[in-house]
């Protein structure tokens, strides 16, 4: 095969792995994904491939709210704890709501939980997993 | 030295009004860059400095593809496509938000470009390579759509009206048609003017009824590179030559635009939004002409 042909085919080979990279648990967006109803939350509403899940990077809690801000389909739990590691430095008590395994989940103060206040990745991630998905624009 | 396969030109050209239109969708329209908002949204970036560098290489990448772009729709040289390329790569870098699906797209496509021409200068191969990248897009949003969460998108986005069977039948049709359209259109010569109807006809709502004007403009950027080169020369002498016929079908897609676009609509937006249309309708003729063969050559 030529070398253009190679070049060729190692980009459409590239460019279709990274769009299948929701699977692989390593980025939602981005992948071509729009409109297309696929959950972000595990383990995933795909009908035949399934959602692995290396860390929890890219997690999203449903239905969530920070503080007195307005409800988001998905927050991304990376997002949340930074967000929530930036307004709990006033001192002021910061409330977390979601949907936990269908029932609504209120935590008061979610300053006193490191599980929902304390990074645990680099900001960068940022790029493969957006604050919220989701929201009406 | 510009390109010289007329296709690539096309395709070339058509992709710097995607970006226009990308443009004017997340950063005048949904994220107004003038705005306190947008400047505070790249405090992502963590430090005031750094979020302070991002915005100054942000404006600089997309004040230089506008220029560029602009330019390139005249004449697209290499050396613009060259800023046009490295700009996009450093917006996505910087932006404020996650790079969306539409730039992914134009990434790949225009660094595979720029690999193919400036380093091997073959313009077939980048022509097949474009239409590959394309075909594996759509393949693969189409995978995404077999979900269970599907049916109910598409029930939102046709505002819940139809009966529950008909919005399962045309969620099977729209992934049938991402899924295998793209492939029989660069596969056979006879169908192809019909197949490309047909995917136009699945861009059009996107581009009306939902406002999302830069992925199906992006993404019928490429179909130039499914014709091959005297088939595609043929299609752009009948363009030029301004027939009653391609500015009736221009005008009643504006109007078909106008109907289906939700009145709210930013008119920004909107007015991209019916330019790209009158551009889809003005080339309608001329794909109705080879897809029905018995009617009359102009």
């Amino acid at each position: 095969m030529r070398t253009s042909g190679v070049i060729t085919l190692g980009f459409v080979a590239g460019f279709s792995l990274f769009n299948l990279q929701p699977y692989l648990g390593l980025r939602h967006l981005s992948c071509q994904t729009m409109y297309s109803g696929l959950s972000p939350l595990a383990p995933g509403n795909h009908l035949f491939l399934p959602r692995l899940r290396w860390s929890d990077v890219g997690d999203y809690l449903a239905n969530a709210r920070i503080g007195s801000d307005s409800a988001h389909p998905y927050l991304n739990r990376e997002f949340v704890r930074w967000e929530l590691q930036r307004r709990c430095g006033s001192g002021q008590p910061v409330s977390l709501d979601f949907d936990d395994a269908g029932a609504a989940r209120r935590i008061s103060n979610a300053c006193d939980d490191p599980e929902y206040s304390r990074p645990r990745h680099s900001l960068w991630l940022r790029f493969a997993y957006p604050s919220a998905l989701g929201d009406s624009e | 030295m510009s390109s010289t396969d007329a296709r690539l030109v096309a395709f070339q050209r058509c992709l710097r009004l995607g970006y226009l239109a990308h443009f004017t969708r997340e950063w005048v329209t949904l994220r107004p860059f003038w705005t306190e908002d947008f400047r505070a949204s790249f405090d992502v970036f963590g430090t005031p400095g750094a979020a302070r560098l991002a915005l100054a290489l942000f404006s600089c990448a997309t004040l230089a593809q506008l220029v560029c772009s602009v330019l390139a729709l005249l004449r697209p040289t290499r050396g613009l496509l060259w800023i046009c390329t490295l700009g996009l790569m450093l917006e996505a870098v910087v932006m404020p938000i996650a790079i969306p699906n539409h730039v992914a797209l134009m990434l790949a496509a225009l660094t595979f470009q720029a690999v193919m021409l400036f380093w091997r200068d073959d313009e077939p191969e980048t022509v097949r390579g474009l239409s590959a990248i394309l075909i594996a897009g759509y393949a693969c949003a189409a995978i995404h759509k077999m979900n269970h969460g599907f049916a109910a998108v598409l029930d939102g986005v046709l505002g819940q009206r139809l009966p529950r069977a008909l919005v399962l039948v045309l969620a099977l049709g729209a992934v049938g048609i991402e899924l295998g359209v793209p492939v029989l259109a660069l596969l056979s010569r006879r169908a192809r003017p019909a197949l490309l109807l047909m995917l136009l006809a699945l861009h059009f709502p996107m581009n009306s009824t939902l406002g999302a004007i830069d992925y199906p403009w992006i993404a019928t950027s490429f179909y130039p590179l499914f014709f091959r080169t005297e088939e595609w020369k043929q299609i752009e002498q009948e363009l030029a030559r301004w027939q009653r016929s391609q500015l009736l079908a221009a005008a009643g897609s504006v109007l078909l635009f106008v109907l289906l676009t939700p009145r709210d609509l930013f008119i920004y937006q909107a007015a991209v939004g019916a330019a790209l249309s009158s551009l889809w309708g003005y080339a309608v003729p001329s794909l109705l002409r080879r897809a029905l063969p018995r009617a009359a050559p102009p």
